[in-house]
């Protein structure tokens, strides 16, 4: 039996240093091995690359290590499945170039499977599943309607492109959506790697990301400060809802209870 | 000058000896400054200096026991910070006005040759007073600064001067402040840290931010006479650790301390501070040669 991916999930552990060669082949040869390696330990029988964004942090000087970590999957109309991975490529310095890379797959028969729903819309941070399992346990939390008592607006949050608006009016979250009617105050994109680390850190670490600029917001700055503690207290319902969905290191089931006051 | 005295027992955790502590209340520029003086007047005076929009308080868990270990510890607060009534002409933007406040305290009270402990802004401070204060200063230990100007923005923080521009400033200083502290340190010990750190103007705070950003002192490195140690923390995100061993490197007498598991503000993290900043001062006055440290 092979498990199934699941966001956390590390890859290329092992991986040797990549050839030299231009950037566009690294990253060409590190779309391979990521291919062979889900197919080779989870139980897609395919993964086809759908899309892939390469990002410099600075110029690249050879040789290159890849690492790579999931950073959502999500079912797709086909029965197949959707696999965002994020991979880093390290010189000796640190993390030089980033790739995103997107996999369709192919997932066997159910009867091949020993398990009902081989994936769950809960593994992919901003899926219509997700969203809704987050307006449930921002609606039970007596401190995170605190902390909207006097707010009338949305919160905007992108995790890995993925736009999630949450409306809110006097302490009560209205609804958790892709896109609100009338949009959202502000938007704080969240790349699905630091997202991830977010979910898997031994505590919130929503404000040290924010300040070493992990994190970008758009739209009302003046609301987006505003909703500091809202925002962090955010993180820490998605880090309860990782941890019960499965996200590999996230180990918060239950809500931290952090507070300002 | 008006001066109080009072006997209080040391509430660090290492110390438990009785320390008297003296609080000043002296004029300078016209307005109050207040400035806890702790311990045996005769022994070697100590200034300790604060964080931007921070007080003396800072100083308040290892003061005591630095007084128990041979110190006379100064603790001024800035004007506008704690006790001390703003400067009259406003909040100050200039680090160089609270060195020369830091030298006027200290001739106030009639000492000369002393040494400077400092953090964030009073670490810059720190490198101030060893730029300008010549032969009176008899060792230099600055932490979580370097010479050059900080990274702020200080468009955004000249902005925020207006009060309108600042939504949520005290969970942001909350949750700010916790953002710097080592992970050596525990949950309520963070917290109370943190806690600690809203008891500010956050005009003041922006103005010495401003500063930070603004006070550039790297010229000036390689002409510092007295030994000196900057000292950086592993979990410190307000400042670049290596650019702070590369200012060290510039001090004739410079080295560097880098501090495992410690953040922006060691002297409320560190349950040791005061031993280990009497090691700092004894190795500085004993060694002529830069040294570089790490701490286990």
């Amino acid at each position: 039996m092979t498990p199934p991916l699941a966001p956390g999930q590390r890859l290329l552990a092992a991986a040797p240093a990549l050839a030299p060669g231009s950037t566009l082949a690294s990253a060409d040869a590190v779309a391979t091995a990521l291919r062979t390696e889900i197919i080779d330990s989870s139980d897609l029988v395919s993964a086809d690359v759908v899309s892939a964004h390469l990002e410099l942090k600075r110029p690249i000087a050879e040789p290159l290590t890849p690492t790579a970590v999931v950073t959502a999957i999500l079912p797709d109309r086909d029965a197949g499945v959707r696999a965002e991975v994020t991979a880093y490529l390290d010189d000796d310095t640190g993390v030089a170039a980033v790739l995103r890379l997107a996999f369709t797959g192919a997932v066997p028969d159910a009867g091949a499977l020993d398990r009902p729903d081989p994936y769950s819309g809960l593994l992919c941070p901003g899926s219509r599943e997700w969203n809704a399992e987050l307006h449930r346990l921002l609606s039970e939390d007596e401190s995170f309607a605190g902390l909207i008592e006097s707010y009338d607006g949305t919160l905007g949050i992108s995790i890995g492109g993925r736009p999630v608006h949450i409306r809110c009016y006097r302490g009560q979250v209205l609804e958790v959506v892709a896109r609100a009617i009338k949009g959202a105050d502000f938007v704080l994109d969240i790349p699905g790697e630091v997202f991830v680390d977010l979910m898997t850190s031994g505590d919130n670490s929503f404000m040290e990301t924010a300040m070493v600029g992990k994190m970008r917001s758009a739209g009302s700055g003046y609301e987006y400060l505003r909703m500091t503690s809202a925002l962090i207290r955010i993180i820490d319902n998605a880090r309860a809802l990782a941890g019960t969905a499965g996200y590999v290191g996230a180990h918060t089931t239950s809500i931290e209870t952090q507070q300002v006051a | 000058m008006t001066t109080l005295t009072e006997t209080t027992q040391s509430t660090g955790p290492t110390a438990s000896a009785v320390t008297t502590l003296r609080a000043h209340q002296l004029v300078i520029d016209g307005r109050f400054a207040f400035v806890e003086d702790w311990g045996d007047i005769h022994a070697t005076p100590l200034l300790a200096l604060h964080t931007a929009g921070q007080s003396g308080v800072q100083y308040a868990h290892v003061a005591a026991d630095l007084a128990a270990l041979g110190y006379r510890v100064i603790v001024p607060d800035f004007p506008g910070h704690g006790r001390s009534e703003p400067a009259a002409h406003g909040p100050v933007t200039d680090l160089g006005e609270y060195a020369r406040f830091a030298l006027t305290v200290l001739d106030q009270l009639d000492i000369d040759r002393f040494v400077a402990v400092g953090c964030s802004i009073g670490g810059k401070i720190t490198i101030d007073l060893a730029v300008r204060a010549g032969s009176r200063i008899r060792a230099a230990v600055a932490m979580a600064a370097g010479a050059s100007g900080g990274h702020v923005s200080i468009r955004g923080l000249t902005r925020e001067l207006n009060d309108i521009s600042t939504p949520s400033r005290s969970d942001r200083t909350y949750w700010g402040t916790r953002a710097v502290i080592g992970s050596a340190v525990s949950e309520e010990r963070r917290s109370l840290i943190a806690r600690m750190h809203c008891r500010e103007d956050p005009i003041i705070s922006n103005s010495d931010l401003i500063g930070w950003g603004r006070h550039d002192i790297t010229a000036g490195l390689p002409d510092i006479a007295c030994p000196t140690i900057l000292v950086a923390g592993e979990d410190d995100l307000w400042i670049d650790a290596e650019a702070v061993r590369r200012d060290a490197a510039s001090i004739p007498r410079g080295s560097f301390t880098f501090l495992p598991g410690i953040g922006h503000y060691p002297m409320e993290e560190m349950t040791d501070f005061a031993s280990q900043v009497d090691a700092w001062v004894r190795t500085l006055e004993a060694s002529d040669e830069g040294t570089e440290t790490t701490r286990s």
